[in-house]
């Protein structure tokens, strides 16, 4: 019983952190019509950059710090990479392969293949239904879920923000609102990549750190988007805590992979009945 | 008058939107029958609904005895009704021919992974067939891509005619093209009503009056009146639901 | 390019290929030999996804699924059944076939962005299964097993680098003999409709969903004998090899070798294995490289090679269009 409390928190714990990252797949794949499968390696890089810039400051500034660099190196990619093959709609899925083998071989190659670990920079814990619970996932979580907060705040309070909504809707019709959809689609992917990085500067400290971990965590995040509801941003967040929070209980009665083939296994069938996601009318 | 085609509580729903509205019709055999109205009428969702492409909220569609309503595109045409589109589109990356012989080896249901597709000399005979009908001979070897947009259309009817169809529904045919192009589609449609039972949409007054038989006009989704040309030209209700309609759109 | 020239050219690179046993040897090269076997094997996988995405338009991302099942059916079937070779290849392709029927009627309902992501659902849910059904499956660390005789006691072995390589290329021939036979057909039409315009092709009288339902079966067919044909050069099986990177990078080699093409799977697959095996030697990061060149590929030549070369040669042509030449592509 213990162990699934335990389970589940962390379930939560990372559902969070997923959430926060499938909200960039999500509005990348909303605006751009991509399938990003370089997304899991974005949030690997913010892992280890997060790794490298604590090392010469601190974590907190790191934090700050590596989403930013996230947001340049999202418009510097989709400068390069994305808009000259945007036309070429079935071979995106290629490029951004592509992109992924490149990201995971140039971290292989500069920082080696070896695993590490990164401290947490908050220590000690704190007693949760009579569990010793680490502070700092606590923290992790409070933080990822101030940060979708925020992100939803942005999208309904700001102009960009409306902006990306408007071109998400109708992109022609905004064109014609006179809103400048290419650079909207350039910052969207952008943030997209921002967030991306950022989740994997949060989860650095509870996570090991090396250019694979890229590849288990975006399963994750596309079951998220897709049971959310392509397009349905609040969706995806709750598909993301859901799905964390079912493979935290099943992985206290089975093994972690029998949870990751349940979730799938409910993925495809979601994908097959209501391809819209599980919350389609709820947002839109 | 026998019915080609016949029509009964034909309604479709889009949410709140009632597209077509309990609509009865029959369409008599053996005459070039036309479909019109102002746009918003309900025309091309009714073709649509006859050739499978949306399902029917309600209502049965009977062809050559049987009810086709809410079965698949390829089901009906394989019962030998066809139809062309609005937007003209047809095979891009392939030549004409072979545009053409596709629609044949479907109607003859020949599915053979193993023998080269010229092999088979039944077929070709028939596609150099349709070519002659449809004028298209000459262009036999052209990418589709590259064709003018008269011979585009013509190719459509072509590939509507592979199946040998006993009823061919046309979506305005002429619907942009030019006056020369127009006057040879319409010579076509002629000779095609001599073969085959025509059910043709279209917003060219005066083709629609020169060429067709039977005259059926539709109006917000629901049928207006029905009659022939003489008729319907005299007809008050339809002069009225046509004032305030836009132009001819040829 | 014209019928006749096609031909001379397929004709050549057959002879070529069946001379690289006898050759390389004498070159010196015998260690080539099994990389061009390999290549062989690969290119299977990179062929069923051409299949799928240039003769019928829809794009794979789990091929890797079919590859796994016909790896490991030959594996189970000599390691723990004690079948022969020839009963093994039967149950590795059967059942990577069968898959395909069950996955296909499911996936080929869904549309394209759909489609791509329900094939890499499955096949990762199989990927963990494999992973985890240790007893069975070897896991990561995979199955081995020796090779039974080829023919009966005393005659050819696979064990035999020559033998293995013209029992590999023997029926690598015959697979792309049938896929050009496939595309000249009234059936290869039919995918060439759905793929071009698949409301049109509904109007005519095709059923679409049969048609995808037909090719993606082919298309396991083929990952299937790839799968069993590596199980039986490597005498082993791993659950790594169905993961989808493995699916990706069929994509990206038949990309580059040009996809709705016939030959183009072998030629992006041939460049991309050469080009790991030689400049890995050179270069630990050769990846890079071939991330870069999937960009670049995508970017500038998205026809691949093959397709690139074709479209050449028929602007240089004076009579666009050649009838054969649409047809038999």
């Amino acid at each position: 019983m213990d162990l699934a409390i335990a389970l589940t928190i962390n379930g939560l714990v990372w559902g969070l952190i997923v959430a926060l990252i499938a909200l960039g797949l999500s509005i990348i794949f909303g605006l751009l019509d991509i399938i990003n499968v370089a997304h899991g390696d974005f949030f690997m890089v913010g892992t280890v950059l997060v790794l490298v810039v604590a090392g010469s400051t601190s974590f907190w500034v790191a934090v700050i710090l590596v989403p930013l660099l996230g947001f340049a190196l999202g418009l510097v990619i989709e400068r390069l990479v994305i808009r000259p093959t945007i036309d070429a709609a079935a071979l995106t899925i290629a490029t951004s392969f592509g992109l992924s083998m490149i990201m995971q071989e140039s971290v292989r190659a500069t920082f080696g293949a070896q695993a590490r670990r990164m401290p947490m920079p908050v220590d000690g814990t704190i007693r949760v239904f009579g569990l010793d619970y680490d502070i700092y996932r606590l923290l992790a979580a409070a933080f990822a879920a101030a940060c979708i907060a925020a992100f939803f705040l942005f999208l309904s309070r700001t102009t960009l923000g409306t902006w990306i909504r408007a071109v998400r809707h109708d992109r022609e019709t905004a064109t014609a609102l006179g809103i400048p959809v290419a650079r909207v689609c350039a910052i969207t992917f952008a943030i997209g990549t921002a967030l991306a990085l950022l989740g994997g500067a949060i989860a650095a400290p509870i996570t090991t750190v090396e250019f694979r971990t890229g590849v288990d965590i975006l399963p994750a995040c596309f079951m998220a988007v897709i049971i959310g509801g392509l397009g349905n941003l609040g969706g995806t967040v709750a598909a993301a805590l859901l799905l964390a929070v079912l493979e935290g209980i099943v992985s206290s009665v089975a093994d972690p992979t029998t949870a990751r083939i349940a979730s799938l296994a409910v993925m495809s069938v979601v994908l097959l009945v209501r391809p819209h996601g599980l919350f389609a009318g709820a947002t839109r | 008058m026998e019915s080609v085609l016949s029509i009964k509580g034909l309604t479709k729903r889009f949410g709140g939107l009632v597209a077509v509205d309990n609509v009865d019709i029959d369409f008599p055999k053996g005459v070039l029958n036309a479909v019109i109205g102002p746009n918003g009428a309900g025309k091309t969702t009714l073709f649509n609904l006859i050739t499978g492409v949306i399902p029917a909220t309600t209502g049965v569609i009977t062809f050559e005895g049987s009810n086709i309503a809410g079965r698949r595109p390829h089901e009906i045409v394989a019962r030998g009704l066809s139809r062309t589109l609005q937007i003209k589109s047809v095979f891009g990356g392939m030549t004409v021919s072979d545009n053409i012989r596709i629609a044949v080896f479907a109607h003859a249901k020949i599915v053979s992974p193993f023998w080269p597709a010229p092999s088979y000399r039944e077929c070709t005979r028939r596609v150099e067939q349709l070519l002659e009908q449809t004028g298209l001979a000459r262009l036999a070897a052209m990418n589709a891509s590259q064709l003018s947009y008269g011979d585009v259309a013509l190719l459509e009817i072509g590939l509507a005619l592979a199946n040998r169809p006993r009823l061919l529904l046309l979506d305005e045919p002429i619907c942009g093209m030019s006056p020369s192009e127009t006057e040879k589609t319409v010579e076509r449609i002629k000779q095609l009503a001599r073969g085959t039972d025509i059910i043709l949409i279209e917003h060219d007054m005066e083709v629609v009056f020169a060429i067709s038989d039977h005259i059926t006009v539709m109006a917000q989704g629901r049928l207006l009146t029905q009659g022939n040309p003489k008729e319907i030209a005299a007809n008050a209700e339809v002069q009225e639901v046509y004032l305030g309609a836009p132009e001819d759109l040829a | 390019m014209t019928a006749p020239l096609r031909w001379l050219v397929a004709l050549l690179a057959i002879l070529a290929i069946g001379m690289v046993p006898i050759i390389l040897p004498a070159l010196g090269a015998t260690f080539w030999v099994n990389v061009a076997a390999e290549i062989l094997i690969w290119s299977l996988l990179a062929a069923s996804v051409n299949l799928l995405l240039g003769y019928v338009g829809l794009l794979s991302f789990g091929q890797a699924l079919y590859f796994g099942f016909g790896m490991y059916g030959v594996a189970i079937g000599i390691g723990q059944f004690g079948l022969g070779i020839w009963s093994a290849l039967a149950l590795g392709v059967g059942a990577a076939t069968l898959m395909a029927a069950i996955a296909g009627a499911l996936a080929v309902r869904l549309t394209w962005h759909y489609f791509a992501i329900i094939t890499v659902v499955f096949s990762l849910i199989f990927y963990f299964v494999a992973m985890s059904a240790k007893s069975i499956t070897g896991g990561d660390d995979g199955l081995s097993f020796s090779l039974p005789p080829l023919f009966g006691k005393g005659g050819p072995s696979l064990s035999d680098r020559v033998t293995q390589f013209y029992f590999i290329y023997t029926i690598c021939l015959v697979c792309y003999a049938a896929m050009a036979l496939l595309v000249a057909s009234p059936l290869g039409m039919r995918f060439a409709a759905v793929r071009e315009n698949e409301n049109r092709a509904a109007l005519i009288g095709i059923n679409v969903y049969l048609t995808r339902w037909i090719a993606f079966v082919a298309a396991g067919f083929l990952a299937g004998v790839g799968g069993a044909l590596f199980a039986l050069f490597g005498r082993y099986a791993s659950a790594s090899h169905m993961f989808y990177h493995v699916s990706g990078e069929a994509v990206v080699w038949a990309l580059v070798g040009g996809i709705g093409t016939l030959f183009g799977p072998l030629v992006g697959t041939a460049l991309l294995i050469l080009f790991r095996e030689i400049v890995s030697g050179l270069w630990d990061h050769y990846l890079l490289a071939v991330g870069a060149a999937v960009i670049l590929t995508v970017m500038f030549a998205p026809r691949g090679i093959v397709g690139s070369i074709d479209a050449l040669l028929a602007l240089r042509r004076p009579d666009i269009g050649d009838a054969d030449s649409d047809v038999a592509r």
